[in-house]
């Protein structure tokens, strides 16, 4: 009986050793094959589809290297997963992330610069300018854009002729935007409103919608120097415009979900332009809904997200690395992304036949020209949380819209100066 | 000098030239060897890993010995201090009522009936379900603009609420979710533990005219203690690190009215990459959430020899 | 008045049940909408038209089977290994006195007592470098260790202390008269686990194997970590949730539909460990 025990008690012991040395991954890749590793931001379906493929047709035409394809959600996902495998030396080869992640990766070295690879790519002069600033940083090239996110101001067409307005005319300026507004807000009976005339979120994970207006007043975040500029005229001016008219004329809602817009209750919105497909294949709403810049107060602008690939700083082969990269960004891939996922274009020379495939898209178009990303700083995640907590300090009447300012400011220096 | 019960005798004994354990000890050894070698790599090591992450200011590039500054740094944290008001306060209002609620359809269910059975299997449908899942539902209810429970209100004629948008109503929210969600936790292991209580006790006190809610709070509440202190230790563990419900729900706003610390740790190492800061974090946790259990098991006399434990 | 009771009691669980099960009827309402539906205001529970082909579209995905196999196994196993080390470490510390038992048992409930998140990385550097494992030699060095393996999904699940804690809640039920019995056969301690307290540990292994099969089925951080999702290999259920949406949507249909299935699993587990709760096995075990 003791017997049968300590066997039990050996067995416990023994089985992860036993496990150990079952179920084993290690690829054996030839001396010859090349085999790299890409992790990219994003795990939806449709365009894990899309890389799947591209991946396999590259390997397929470079048989002396093997790409293998990885993913993770956006946002801490990707995070957590990309900090996980440089943490233990595994760093990806090929990374495909945002604009927020250039600054602290590139001093961490978790992407090595690109510049000289860039400088003889055939198309170094075709990337649009916008977008290739987002991929710089200290005047070294990193990331090489390979999709855009702009964000667009939509309308709905009918609900502006029951208003009583021009349904081809989307609000010019900042003045028409609030008394639009106004004019297309519907209550019930009980006070509560059932028709939202400009949908501006409640809370955020990342409060771009503010970024837009701040843009278009002709602000930035950051200087030259790449410090903080928060607390500058032109953004009290901005929030206090916002808090003048956004509570009275929506429903609270988190833009990660719904857009009341999509959901049919808003008359306007500042919307992802990923994000009103759905409305847009949607047979009820045909010809309903127009887009447009969004309105500004001195210089038009939008914010527009930007997802860009770039050589992991543990790569040991950049040159089959980038061989990819080229690959994934030659003029006819940029336009299957257009066709199979609607992503507009990023090389200036597809902007034509991009616009030929949706009249739409000349909008689209415009608005990454005119796109400002997030910031490029090593603080840019920091500034986030700051940048959500400051508009909802306003909205929610809790500081007026100097103060606050002044308050993230001071908060934002002082997690910089922080050890 | 310990007071041992009679009849038991120390585990160490000196036998001769050497101290020996006793074979009592040797055979516990044995038994939690398994465990331990797990616990010990996969649990402890990281562990003190991060006690000592938490006195550097790692982030992604780079790893300094800063001594306490981290500590200093969360007294002026607004966000952190708030973060654990809003724990304490979620942990006091869950842990009540799920306690209550579990405990109640515990009773409920147990017998062998097909009522009791199907009882059983739709009310531990709610934990089952992945909290990341729970949360989507809910938020689906929740919507101020086309969520359920707005509309529901709005077909008796009620005006709506923001609820998870009213900075006042998000934390109750979301402790209505919790409770929602692990009252069938707490019953599967009530009703685990019912089943421990022989049946001879209330037969006996049923002939004696104890009525059922007589015998309720006088034989199985006792005979059931141990594990209802199990139950408040770790339904207190899981409310302090909530975590996962915020994130999906609120995201710890609106303006931190429902952060809780373990959503700060999160923020704080995985968007702003300063891993030293959240360990940092984690580890005032720790040290609330053991000054807690302790506080609990030893007022429940948990953590003392029991009168059922036989000795050497 | 036992009649009113009744009444009440019955009363008292519909309310329960109510509460418990209409999130799930909102959820299969849900996946049984078309997307545009779901987009409409106003209060739409019935789907017009349903769409059952929404669960066929959803598990088309990937490879559903897969990674229902998947999570089932990594789940599985780490059930398994647990409730029997679980009730060891449970039984030690309830039943017998040795030394140090009261610190040792403290530090088990300090394993419980740090999130996950924050012990995440170095748990990953360390199954990285697992020594003889995925190409790593005797120090760890030079391979992937046990990163992308089912064993490095499944360890760390086996080290959880909550368990530990549960058992030793139980064991400490029984009557001493029990070990006294066993002591005056002359069982050893390890007989008297196996022969006597195991077979009576049913309700509470029962409990047990259905929190740990959940908590395993429903981790989603550590599979992220661990796994190359790309390749499909060992990609776990939660994992593939998240693919029903992008960056703009939602695809609420199929989430909610796939979800449901997923679910299902569990419940199936929890209905064959039913029978194990109300069976009142300690009566008789004690000659009166």
């Amino acid at each position: 009986m003791k017997k049968r025990l300590s066997l039990l008690l050996i067995l416990g012991l023994l089985l992860p050793v036993l496990l150990t040395t079952s179920c084993q991954t290690a690829e054996q890749t030839s001396d010859k094959t090349v085999a790299l590793k890409f992790v990219r931001i994003g795990n939806d379906a449709a365009e894990a589809t899309y890389w799947k493929r591209l991946i396999g047709d590259f390997n397929q035409a470079n048989p002396g290297i093997k790409v293998e394809y990885d993913d993770a959600a956006i946002g801490e996902p990707m995070e957590t997963k990309l900090n996980s495998m440089f943490s233990a030396g595994l760093g990806p080869d090929i990374i495909g992330h945002g604009i927020l992640s250039v600054a602290a990766r590139v001093e961490a070295g978790h992407y090595q610069p690109i510049t000289t690879y860039f400088n003889s790519w055939e198309g170094k002069d075709d990337l649009m300018a916008a977008v290739l600033a987002n991929g710089t940083y200290k005047n070294e090239i990193y990331g090489l854009a390979y999709s855009t996110t702009p964000f667009i101001f939509a309308w709905r067409k009918d609900l502006f002729s029951d208003a009583g307005l021009d349904p081809e005319k989307a609000p010019q300026n900042w003045e028409e935007l609030e008394s639009f507004s106004r004019q297309l807000t519907k209550k019930d009976a009980a006070g509560q409103i059932t028709q939202s005339g400009f949908a501006f979120p409640r809370s955020a994970g990342n409060f771009v919608e503010f970024d837009t207006l701040v843009f278009g007043n002709g602000g930035l975040y950051y200087n030259d120097q790449g410090e903080p500029t928060l607390n500058t005229p032109d953004k009290v001016e901005t929030l206090e415009f916002l808090a003048g008219f956004v509570n009275d004329v929506g429903i609270p809602f988190n833009s990660n979900e719904t857009n009341p817009f999509i959901a049919g209750t808003a008359a306007m919105t500042l919307i992802n332009n990923v994000a009103l497909t759905p409305m847009l294949k949607n047979e009820a709403y045909a010809g309903k809904v127009g887009i447009a810049l969004p309105p500004a107060n001195k210089t038009p602008a939008t914010f527009s997200g930007c997802n860009m690939l770039f050589v992991g700083g543990d790569c040991k082969q950049p040159d089959e690395a980038f061989q990819f990269i080229a690959y994934a960004l030659t003029k006819e891939e940029v336009l299957t992304r257009a066709k199979e996922l609607g992503i507009p274009v990023t090389r200036q020379s597809q902007v034509d036949a991009f616009i030929a495939l949706d009249p739409m898209n000349a909008v689209r178009a415009e608005c990454v020209a005119k796109g400002v990303g997030m910031p490029r700083a090593t603080w840019s995640t920091t500034f986030q949380k700051i940048r959500n907590d400051l508009v909802q300090q306003v909205l929610y009447g809790k500081m007026n819209a100097a103060d606050a300012l002044a308050q993230a400011q001071a908060d934002l220096e002082a997690e910089i100066a922080a050890p | 000098m310990k007071r041992r019960p009679a009849g038991s005798q120390p585990a160490l004994r000196r036998r001769g030239k050497g101290i020996g354990l006793t074979a009592d000890a040797r055979a516990a050894y044995l038994l939690i060897l398994p465990f331990f070698t797990f616990f010990l790599i996969f649990v402890l090591y990281p562990l003190l890993t991060n006690f000592t992450t938490s006195l550097t200011n790692e982030n992604l590039a780079t790893r300094t010995f800063i001594g306490l500054a981290n500590y200093r740094r969360l007294l002026t944290d607004r966000s952190f201090v708030r973060s654990v008001v809003n724990t304490f306060v979620y942990a006091i209002f869950s842990v009540g009522p799920l306690m209550l609620f579990g405990f109640v359809a515990a009773l409920l269910v147990d017998g062998s009936g097909r009522v009791q059975s199907a009882g059983r299997a739709v009310m531990i449908f709610p934990h089952v379900l992945s909290m990341v899942s729970v949360s989507m539902i809910w938020l689906y209810l929740f919507d101020p603009g086309s969520g359920l429970l707005n509309k529901l209100l709005a077909s008796f004629g009620l005006p709506g609420s923001d609820w998870l948008f009213d900075e006042k109503l998000a934390l109750p929210c979301l402790i209505l979710v919790n409770v929602w969600k692990s009252s069938g936790y707490v019953m599967m292991i009530d009703l685990a533990a019912l089943q421990s209580v022989p049946p001879s006790l209330h037969e006996a006190a049923r002939v004696d005219g104890a009525g059922y809610l007589s015998r309720v709070f006088h034989i199985t509440l006792p005979a059931i203690r141990p594990v209802s202190y199990f139950l408040l230790a770790t339904l207190s563990i899981e409310c302090f690190k909530t975590f996962e419900q915020v994130r999906i729900m609120t995201n710890g706003g609106p303006v931190d009215a429902t952060t809780t610390i373990t959503h700060q740790i999160y923020m704080r190492a995985f968007a702003d990459f300063k891993m030293g800061y959240a360990s940092a974090m984690s580890v005032v946790l720790f040290l609330i959430v053991l000054t807690i259990t302790i506080v609990n098991l030893r007022a429940g006399g948990q953590l003392e020899s029991d009168r059922h434990e036989a000795g050497t | 008045m036992k009649q009113l009771a009744k009444i009440s009691g019955s009363l008292l669980l519909l309310v329960f049940l109510l509460a418990a099960i209409f999130p799930f009827l909102v959820m299969l309402s849900v996946s049984l909408q078309d997307m545009n539906q779901i987009y409409t205001p106003g209060l739409s529970l019935i789907p017009r038209p349903p769409r059952p082909e929404v669960y066929r579209i959803a598990l088309s995905h990937g490879n559903w089977p897969r990674y229902l196999a998947n999570s089932f196994y990594v789940a599985g196993m780490a059930t398994a290994i647990s409730l029997i080390i679980n009730a060891m470490t449970g039984y030690a510390f309830a039943r017998i006195r040795f030394p140090l038992r009261r610190l040792l048992f403290v530090l088990i409930l300090a394993g419980m007592m740090i999130p996950a998140q924050v012990t995440l990385v170095p748990l990953f550097i360390l199954i990285r470098h697992f020594p003889l494992a995925g190409g790593n030699n005797l120090l760890g060095q030079g391979g992937t260790g046990l990163v992308d393996t089912y064993t490095g999904l499944i360890l760390p699940y086996i080290a959880g202390s909550f368990g530990v804690f549960m058992c030793r809640q139980f064991y400490v039920l029984f009557p001493k008269e029990l070990d006294e019995a066993a002591k005056i056969d002359g069982c050893s301690r390890f007989r008297a686990f196996w022969l006597i307290y195991l077979p009576l540990s049913k309700p509470v292994l029962g409990a047990l194997a259905v929190l740990k099969f959940t908590g395993a089925w429903n981790e989603y951080t550590w599979p992220l970590v661990m796994t190359n999702t790309g390749a499909d290999r060992i990609t776990t259920v939660q994992l593939a949730l998240t693919a029903f949406r992008n960056e703009g949507e939602i695809f609420w249909n199929q989430l909610m539909a796939a979800t449901l299935v997923s679910t299902a699993v569990i419940l199936v587990v929890f209905l064959s460990m039913q029978r194990a709760f109300v069976q009142g096995l300690l009566v008789g075990s004690v000659k009166e």
